[in-house]
């Protein structure tokens, strides 16, 4: 009984490992998402680029025995959906977010018909570091696989926070963003902009897709992401647009969707669906704690549609 | 209800509980001859005096009466396409409540927690396709409903796999949506983007 000798120190370990394990693509397309909506649009289509990545990438990894060129043609699949929205939200009057919504569809459609024959074969795993080497208990070791992607994921958000804050390119997708007349005034093409940052978006949104499919839970199917593409669309939000608070909110969002499970190895059956609910009761909860009368959604982009 | 008069009559609360016992229950095609054979037979099986020659619950019913529909009345079910969305949905909604997703797997042909999240944001779009005119709501939505219906349709008869009719609307809501920048004066207004930009 190698599961019940850590008791309840068990659901503490899972919760860790679910924050390592599920937060992967929640913060690739978080982070891709606040990129995009820094620049004064909304990609929610995500969604469906994410869907797409995971089929791609399952697909290429099937077929050239390489994960890692599945995680790049994701990564290519999700820039070509971002500048297709971002083309098409760039023509007057068109509104970003029914187009977004439309774009998921159109991906998740797309990923299912494509994907078909992806649905029994076994596709290779990206491979995991392991950092429970100290350890002899099996549950700290298995809690601490870490993907690569998962500190891939880490740099990208430290590094976008940073390139927003420091470098020029940062201050001109802000600007986009905050401003469009401003911009327009010293001479920023704000429509290549965000052409640029909805793809690049796009393409992060890709590589989270593709984590999906090749490492955990690891196989194509139809109910992959069930709605985690637009969840991490929400959590931009609750990060206030900062991509240090965005994997902040993707590994509290991993811990909490690991308590159900976690209950349940320990022994607590009860309310089994109740605890699977606990991740958005928690953002729906941290989100009302954290709103006031007083000051609308603050760090917000001046020109995104949501807000205005 | 649908003879207008209950299967048995007798003289006392006895009588008629005996005759529910003993007796078949009348066929409802002698009563009322416009009943369709398919309601007839799914009646027939819904009543049966043994338990185990009845529908397992309503929701096999209802499965069981659209699928003699279908297998009976093609035209018809290609007209009604659009009703038949809603009680596919209203199959679906039992089965789900009834904890039985084979049932929910027999009428969209799988079930699927993602499939479920389109339908809801197919309806903020139809709101969209409809420039956010409720009477022109209706329409949309049935005409829309009409395409998700035949996508079963295209499964069962083209063996095109049932992603094909989300594939098409996503398509359809994004060229739609799109076109959104020709309403009005399309010519002048493209000109006039062009020059600003």
């Amino acid at each position: 009984m190698a599961d019940g000798s850590l008791g309840l120190w068990g659901v503490p370990l899972a919760m860790l490992a679910g924050a390592i394990r599920v937060s992967t693509p929640f913060i690739f397309v978080s982070v891709g998402e606040c990129l995009t909506e820094r620049s004064g649009r909304i990609n929610l289509g995500l969604e469906g680029t994410l869907m797409m990545g995971a089929m791609s990438a399952y697909g290429v990894a099937l077929g050239t025995d390489s994960p890692w060129l599945g995680v790049l043609v994701a990564a290519a699949v999700g820039l070509l959906l971002g500048a297709l929205h971002a083309a098409i939200c760039q023509l007057p009057r068109v509104n970003d977010i029914a187009t977004g919504i439309g774009l998921m569809l159109f991906g998740t459609g797309l990923a299912f018909f494509l994907g078909k024959p992806f649905i029994q074969p076994k596709a290779p795993n990206l491979g995991a570091i392991e950092l429970g080497w100290w350890s002899d208990i099996p549950q700290v070791r298995q809690a601490l696989q870490v993907n690569h992607l998962f500190i891939i994921g880490i740099l990208l958000a430290i590094g976008l926070a940073w390139a927003l804050k420091n470098t020029r390119w940062g201050l001109i997708v802000r600007l986009a963003g905050e401003s469009v007349d401003a911009a327009l005034a010293i001479g920023v093409p704000v429509g290549r902009v965000r052409l640029i940052a909805t793809s690049i978006g796009g393409a992060f949104a890709g590589i989270g897709g593709a984590f999906l499919s090749l490492y955990y839970p690891g196989s194509w199917n139809e109910g992959l992401s069930s709605g985690q593409g637009l969840m991490a669309v929400a959590l931009v939000i609750f990060a206030r647009w900062d991509p240090i608070r965005c994997l902040w909110a993707s590994l509290l969002f991993g811990a909490a969707g690991a308590i159900s499970p976690a209950l349940q190895s320990v022994g607590v059956t009860q309310g089994y669906y109740l605890f699977s609910a606990a991740p958005y009761v928690l953002t729906l909860a941290l989100m009302i704690a954290s709103c006031s009368p007083e000051r609308s959604l603050r760090g917000a982009p001046g020109e995104l549609g949501a807000v205005k | 209800m649908l003879t207008g008069e209950v299967p048995f009559k007798g003289d006392s609360q006895v009588a008629v509980a005996m005759k529910h016992v003993r007796e078949e229950v009348p066929d409802v095609q002698t009563k009322r001859a416009e009943v369709s054979s398919a309601l007839a037979a799914v009646l027939e099986t819904a009543t049966a005096k043994r338990m185990e020659n009845r529908y397992a619950d309503d929701a096999a019913a209802i499965l069981a009466f659209l699928g003699e529909v279908m297998a009976t009345q093609p035209t018809a079910f290609t007209h009604a396409l659009a009703a038949l969305d809603l009680i596919t949905e209203g199959v679906t909604e039992i089965a789900v409540a009834g904890d039985r997703p084979d049932l929910v797997a027999a009428v969209h042909g799988r079930a699927n927690a993602s499939l479920a999240v389109g339908y809801g944001y197919s309806g903020i779009l139809v709101s969209f396709l409809a420039r956010h005119n409720p009477m022109a709501i209706v329409p949309v939505a049935i005409l829309l409903g009409g395409i998700s219906a035949s996508g079963g349709l295209l499964q069962r008869r083209l063996d095109l796999p049932d992603a094909a009719v989300v594939v098409l609307q996503g398509i359809l809501f994004v060229a739609i949506l799109a076109s959104e920048t020709l309403y009005g004066r399309p010519w002048s207004r493209l000109w006039k983007t062009r020059e600003a930009g």
